[in-house]
């Protein structure tokens, strides 16, 4: 019982450490080429300018301030968010972007490209 | 040179669920990774097959175990620890961004199969003969049997949840199907002393080198055709 209560503290206090963590690492840079994405809908991706009327602003910072749910999944929310359309492009018998190999999307921060 | 015979079928189960994974995964439509990452994914996908093909010719209660069989389940569950290595080696050497993941951002899917290769790394080691001599009461078959397993269910969860391949549910269900199959017989085996693999009838007692030359050869024809297939998917598209 002792060891039940342990564990689920220790779980808890990990999880607010993690979440703590989330929220105060910055965005790996990504490069992106637009003229990659012409035939998708500016508010496919920019869906914050008819979302609920949330109006210009980062994605990142957003997704971090809409709450704990959010932060805890934005890691998953970002990546499926581009990976998932080109998997369905893939399947679809199309040329798509990369699906799983971080270095095709992601630089490092210190090269991250201006503009 | 010595004559090659044909391999014999040890255990025609396991040729199913080997060709179920081969299937899954397969299936079209194919989704394919990057060059490295798909040589990445095929060694793991791979273990899987190891993984699969050890369960299956494990060492059960009250049935005896041949050299044979012993030969034969010592050699797939070092190949899944060797193909489990080459995944996680050929990623990290190709892709630092992978690093990154060490940390409070590990997603639940690189958790799960970290702990599953600890746990894979654990069954074999326990079994050593150096690890037997040093630790005679911690290295016992019943921690063998059980890192195997906690192995196998880990690799489960991390395939299941980490894998881009597998479009719409057929994937997803035929792979946790095998996955659920070895790992419930094993457990059953092993609590209820139910479902053991017994030696087939005019099954040698002892492994030939063929016979083991004949398991690595299948778990190497895997690991081609798991990176082949999409591979060659995506040079078609291109």
């Amino acid at each position: 019982m002792a060891a039940a209560v342990l564990v689920a503290v220790a779980v808890g206090y990990g999880s607010s450490l993690r979440l703590e963590r989330i929220a105060d690492r910055p965005l790996l840079p990504t490069r992106f080429d637009h003229k990659f994405h012409k035939g998708v809908n500016c508010v496919t991706c920019h869906h914050n300018f008819v979302d609920r009327g949330l109006g210009p602003g980062g994605c990142y910072t957003c997704h971090k301030a809409w709450g704990t749910t959010e932060l805890r999944r934005i890691d998953t929310v970002f990546h499926a968010f581009c990976t998932d359309c080109h998997r369905r492009l893939q399947a679809a018998g199309e040329k798509a972007g990369p699906v799983k190999s971080c270095a095709a999307c992601h630089v490092e921060r210190a090269a991250r490209p201006e503009g | 040179m010595p004559r090659l015979t044909l391999p014999r079928a040890v255990d025609p189960a396991g040729a199913l669920l080997v060709g179920a994974l081969l299937a899954a995964v397969l299936s079209p439509p194919v989704v394919s990774y990057e060059p490295f990452w798909e040589i990445a994914a095929g060694a793991g996908y791979a273990a899987c097959c190891a993984f699969v093909l050890a369960f299956r010719l494990a060492p059960v209660p009250r049935v005896a175990m041949t050299p044979f069989r012993f030969a034969l389940h010592r050699a797939a569950g070092d190949a899944a620890l060797a193909l489990v290595a080459t995944h996680v080696a050929v990623m990290v050497a190709v892709d630092p961004f992978v690093l990154d993941y060490l940390g409070w951002m590990m997603p639940l899917h690189v958790a799960a199969g970290l702990v599953g290769a600890a746990a894979l790394l654990l069954a074999v080691v326990t079994r050593e003969p150096a690890a037997r001599r040093v630790l005679p009461r911690a290295a016992s078959a019943g921690l063998h049997a059980w890192a195997g397993i906690a192995a196998g269910a880990f690799a489960a969860l991390h395939v299941l949840m980490a894998s881009s391949k597998f479009v719409g549910w057929g994937a997803y269900a035929l792979t946790g199907s095998v996955f659920a199959a070895v790992v419930i017989l094993a457990v059953g085996s092993l609590t209820l002393r139910m479902w053991p693999v017994a030696p087939r009838r005019g099954e040698p007692f002892g492994a030939a080198r063929a016979e083991l030359f004949y398991l690595l050869a299948v778990l190497g024809a895997c690991t081609v055709l798991f990176v082949a297939v999409p591979s060659l998917v995506r040079w078609l598209r291109s």
